[in-house]
């Protein structure tokens, strides 16, 4: 009887989660096809290009998601990147590392840097986004200081296997089935979710919000250590930015994780997020075999994050809205 | 009563500890990080970190004089890392001439002030290898003059008029027409197996207006078009323009694509090559570090192999590039054209002239400062890199050596004119280059 | 009776933590001219540093409007330069300098307007707004020079207002009247009231919305005349001009100690004194010989510890950004 009920509810929820990268991809292909003649995957190649864009723009925005989710923006995820792939890819590639230790080195180059970040923020208290920005000037310098070139793997054979599809597909998985665990059945997602929601009320409640932000912190950067990583051994090469140059990438990764959060309403963060990652990439797929200018192409997804934003906030206004109806409804019953 | 007005006294003398700590703590750490790091970051070359003081090295001849210059970069890729170690490292000690390198800097704003704080410090002239729009010069050589400093810059300033300002040593830069034929002999090596290619031209900064990219262009197209009798339905320099990723009309079955500059080029090289329809890609921006990886992925993909060209200097991961096989057992890189350190060289020469006060001995006879055109070196393959690799690079051999620059310089050398410096900017050919540094066979 | 009166006024000395940033500046200064033997405090560097630091002040002091009411603007280098460009558009299609100035004016201000509006229309967090319409201005200042390096208009403009000292002469005509709005005008109050508490201020009968467009359009003015005075300085517009100075303004008026909740504690000296910090700090550390390549950590740490030291400390972690 209750399967009966909750069925078509989870069949409702798996809908609307899919609906996204689905409409995504009928509407481009569509487009293509008028625009082009062509599909919008074309061949394998394109196939195994997309999945590897995905799986790099999953960790990344899952990264992003861990602060934004708790209100936090954090600026210095680009520069984390950066620390984690210039200065772990040239120690791995002078220490003669293989590529899961070099994968680790990343992971813990992140993992440090996000960890000295939420550090910074507990003990200063001050505002996440200008402390940020602060420790990106830090690290842009330090990354430049030590490499000024930037990191290269291109002709490096024994890195090819980070660029491998089938290996992005499997680590991308682990990290998602991770950090639904992580957020979803954990103490420490326990832990995260209220001190987002109400840091005073939890800590009231006997959760130490310092720790678990400067663990969140952490994850992040872990979590920006393994997209790094793979996006520096798939392109070839990453250059060290100075001038806030590397906050660019954080803008990238903010459209998934707003439309993400609309999707969570179905299902969850992580894979609300997923969800629409995999729509985005389908979206700037299409853009490029319509060989769109860079520029429009940039206009284009700022419009998406406005529109994405505008709708995150309808939606929480609608619901609050609701609450409020319904309590006037108790109160008046 | 009384206990009341020792508590509030209490707190107000807790509450001025936690002032005076809160000023103490900022004064250490502002102090500490200033004393440490200004020992620190050296500006490189002569005695680092100490002003020139006129009354040091008064025994010393007049040009062993020091000297302080300011470096302005626009990166720090590989090129301007060996111009910096080249000026830090090698002339720096030998000149006695200190230097004061900029941050990256692209905006005319950010170098007036840099050259602003450069005076501060120190510098007598500003050798300017950032500025690549002409709209920006006539601004950062007012602002010289102004402070009195001397400036000559990397850059083709052909078309312009700078007479008036005399502060103005010249400019150094790589012939267009030169880049242009480089261009030209590096297509015609790569389209020299009498087979039919298609071609994907990446024009770099041609769409806002740079000179060399232009030029270079131009070269391919024009090589292209007489090779293969194509038609084009617009001017070679018009299409090298193209502000979007253009296929090209040729009259014919060859296909040429032009790519533009932009931030998602990777991606956009990736969407022109991935059906296997070109398989010679031409850079002529030095970007092609971006676009091995769709190279190497199309190529895997289909079977087949993609020639490469671009713009680069020696290093090692040119020489990675060169010697890296791809999946069908050929070169990564086939061609490439090398840049080196002429033009740093020959920038150094004009400005430690005026610094001198020999600006107006090695200047041409209508007043204006020299223009030098240096020569970019072809390299054939990774045989042809092997010989090349080594120069500007370690320490030993270089395009313009210590004895090569005194030969330019008027008070070392009194013989020294325009027309000599020119014959010195002609000898920036590599053949010439390798039989200075005894590696001609 | 005396004692409690002397123990009023030795409490008061906790006022003095405002004065924090003007009293690094001068600790600053004092250091980087002992160190550079009295270099750095010389005619020709103070001249320097003060027109180094005018466009960032203008700037800032439009910002600091919008900062007041406890929202983030980070759109106004963006703003200056698109206004900029499409300005001297209509000088090369006119011929008039002073249609120049008023279209700069006119676009900067519509730019600010829009921003403000949609966000309040839509419900859209300001800080966020201002961020994408930061993303949306630099691809609009690419894809507006496309085909040029640069938009230019001729260098006797840029020579001529600098010899006649113009950019200093409009910073301190447009601060003197925003000092007069800010600190002697309803609106400056009103503004710090909407900072201090949203609620109270709805209660009183200030209305929010037309407060902050009315901030929005002095921001709008500050871009476009930090548009012009970067024309005077450099003559031309580039694809990355300005780009820098949308995190600048908000590092200059942090550093100088506006809290950037806004409320009653925001001034409109933070303008001047931050972006002052920013070019001492830049041009006091590459006097002293330090690579230009580091001085952008010291800044970082500089703004960390800074900041640090002169907040109130609650205890508590920092509400929600968004």
């Amino acid at each position: 009887m209750i399967m009966k009920k909750q069925l078509p509810m989870f069949m409702k929820k798996t809908g609307v989660v899919l609906l996204p990268p689905a409409a995504m991809y009928l509407v481009m292909e569509l487009i293509c096809l008028a625009a082009t003649g062509g599909h919008l995957m074309s061949n394998m190649l394109d196939a195994v290009t997309f999945v590897k864009n995905c799986g790099i723009a999953i960790c990344a925005a899952l990264a992003m998601s861990l602060n934004l989710g708790a209100g936090r923006i954090d600026m210095s995820l680009g520069a984390q990147r950066l620390i984690a792939c210039v200065i772990g890819g040239n120690l791995a590639m002078a220490l003669g590392l293989g590529v899961i230790p070099t994968l680790l080195l990343c992971m813990a180059l992140g993992t440090v840097s996000g960890t000295l970040v939420g550090f910074m923020f507990v003990k200063t208290k001050i505002a996440p986004m200008i402390l940020s920005l602060g420790m990106m000037l830090i690290y842009e310098c330090v990354v430049f200081q030590l490499y000024p070139e930037g990191v290269h793997f291109y002709g490096r054979s024994e890195f090819a296997m980070l660029s491998d599809s089938t290996f992005i597909i499997v680590i991308t998985v682990m990290v998602v089935a991770l950090m639904i665990f992580l957020l979803n059945y954990s103490k420490f997602g326990y832990n995260y979710r209220a001190a987002s929601a109400s840091p005073s009320i939890a800590a009231n409640a006997g959760i130490d919000i310092e720790k678990n932000i400067v663990i969140t912190y952490a994850l992040a950067g872990a979590l920006i250590g393994i997209s790094s990583i793979f996006e520096a051994s798939y392109i070839g090469t990453v250059e060290a930015p100075l001038n806030m140059g590397s906050m660019e990438k954080v803008f990238t990764a903010l459209t998934p994780i707003l439309v993400g959060r609309i999707l969570a309403l179905y299902s969850n963060t992580i894979v609300g997020t997923v969800s629409a990652v995999v729509a985005l990439r389908l979206l700037n797929q299409g853009l490029s075999v319509m060989q769109v200018e860079s520029n429009t192409s940039s206009v284009i997804n700022t419009m998406l994050l406005l529109a994405a934003f505008m709708l995150v906030t309808f939606i929480e206004q609608k619901n609050i809205r609701k609450r409020i109806a319904e309590k006037r409804k108790l109160a008046a019953a | 009563m009384k206990q009341e007005m020792k508590q509030e006294m209490k707190h107000v003398r807790k509450n001025a500890g936690n002032i005076a700590k809160r000023i103490g703590g900022m004064m250490l750490v502002l102090l500490l990080v200033i004393g440490l790091l200004s020992g620190c970051g050296t500006s490189g070359g002569g005695n680092a970190n100490a002003p020139s003081d006129g009354n040091e090295n008064a025994d010393e001849p007049e040009s062993l004089k020091k000297h302080t210059v300011a470096v302005i970069f626009s990166n720090y890729n590989t090129a301007n890392i060996c111009t910096q170690n080249y000026y830090k490292d090698y002339l720096g000690p030998e000149f006695n001439v200190e230097f004061i390198f900029s941050e990256a800097i692209s905006d005319t704003d950010a170098v007036l002030s840099f050259i602003e704080n450069a005076y501060n410090s120190g510098a007598e002239a500003v050798m300017d290898l950032a500025t690549t729009n002409i709209d920006g010069v006539e601004p950062a050589l007012a602002k010289c003059r102004e402070l009195g400093m001397f400036y000559a810059i990397n850059m083709d300033i052909s078309d312009a008029d700078f007479s008036d300002y005399d502060n103005f040593a010249g400019n150094v830069t790589v012939n267009p027409e030169s880049k242009k034929e480089t261009y030209g002999q590096l297509t015609e090596y790569i389209l020299d197996d009498g087979e039919s290619h298609n071609v994907v031209l990446f024009t770099g900064a041609s769409i806002y207006g740079n000179v060399g990219h232009i030029s270079a262009s131009a070269g391919v197209l024009e090589v292209l078009k007489d090779k293969y009798d194509l038609t084009y339905d617009a001017d070679v320099e018009d299409l090298a323009r193209s502000n979007s990723i253009t296929k090209i009309s040729t009259g014919g079955d060859v296909k040429i694509c032009i790519v533009p500059l932009s931030q998602t080029r990777t991606d956009d090289m990736y969407s022109v090559l991935k059906d296997g329809e070109y398989d010679v890609v031409i850079d002529t921006a030095g970007l092609y570090a971006d676009f091995l990886t769709p190279i190497d992925n199309v190529e895997r993909a289909f079977g087949m192999d993609i020639k490469l060209i671009t713009e680069t200097a020696p290093s090692e991961s040119t020489f990675n590039s060169f010697n890296t096989e791809d999946s069908t057992g050929n070169s990564t890189l086939n061609a490439a054209s090398l840049s080196n350190s002429s033009n740093a060289g020959l920038l150094f020469a004009l400005i430690y002239n005026s610094l001198n006060g020999d600006l107006d001995k090695i200047s041409p006879e209508n007043g204006s400062g020299a223009t030098l055109f240096t020569r970019k070196w072809v390299c054939l393959g990774k045989e042809s890199y092997e010989t090349a690799k080594d120069i500007d690079t370690d320490g030993v051999h270089y395009t313009y050596r210590v004895d090569d620059i005194k030969e330019m310089i008027y008070a070392l050398n009194p013989e020294i004119n325009y027309e000599g410096l020119q014959d010195w900017a002609d000898a920036s050919e590599y053949s010439e280059v390798l039989k200075r540094n005894g590696l001609d066979e | 009776m005396e004692q409690k009166a002397k123990a009023k006024k030795q409490v008061d000395v906790t006022r003095l933590i405002q004065y924090m940033p003007i009293f690094l500046l001068v600790l600053l200064c004092v250091v980087f001219t002992a160190m550079t033997r009295g270099r750095f405090l010389s005619l020709g560097n103070v001249k320097t540093l003060l027109n180094q630091s005018l466009i960032v002040s203008i700037l800032s002091t439009g910002a600091i409007f919008v900062f007041s009411t406890g929202n983030i603007n980070t759109a106004m280098g963006g703003t200056s330069a698109v206004s900029a460009i499409i300005g001297i558009m209509a000088f090369h299609a006119t011929g008039s300098y002073v249609l120049m100035i008023l279209v700069m004016l006119a676009v900067a201000v519509g730019i600010m307007t829009a921003t403000c509006l949609f966000s309040i229309y839509f419900k859209v967090n300001m800080m966020m707004m201002t961020l994408i319409v930061m993303n949306l201005l630099m691809a609009c200042q690419k894809a507006l020079l496309v085909g040029q390096s640069s938009a230019k208009v001729p260098y006797s403009f840029a020579n001529d207002a600098q010899n006649a000292n113009a950019p200093l002469i409009i910073f301190v005509i447009f601060y003197v009247i925003c000092l007069l709005l800010f600190n002697g005008t309803a609106l400056g109050r009103k503004l710090k009231f909407i900072g201090s508490s949203q609620n109270c201020a709805n209660q009183t009968g200030i209305h929010y919305n037309r407060m902050l467009l009315v901030a929005f359009v002095i921001a709008g003015i500050a871009a476009g005349l930090g548009g012009l005075l970067t024309l005077m300085r450099s003559g031309s517009i580039g694809t990355t001009t300005n780009t820098a100075v949308n995190m600048d303004v908000m590092l200059a008026i942090v550093l100088a100690g506006m809290p950037v909740s806004g409320g009653a504690k925001s001034k409109i000296s933070a303008a001047i004194i931050g972006s002052l910090l920013v070019s001492v700090l830049n041009s006091g550390l590459l006097m002293v010989g330090v690579s230009s390549t580091i001085i952008q950590a010291i800044r970082g740490i500089c703004f960390i510890v800074i900041i640090a030291l002169s907040i109130e400390r609650t205890g508590r972690i920092p509400a929600r950004e968004i």
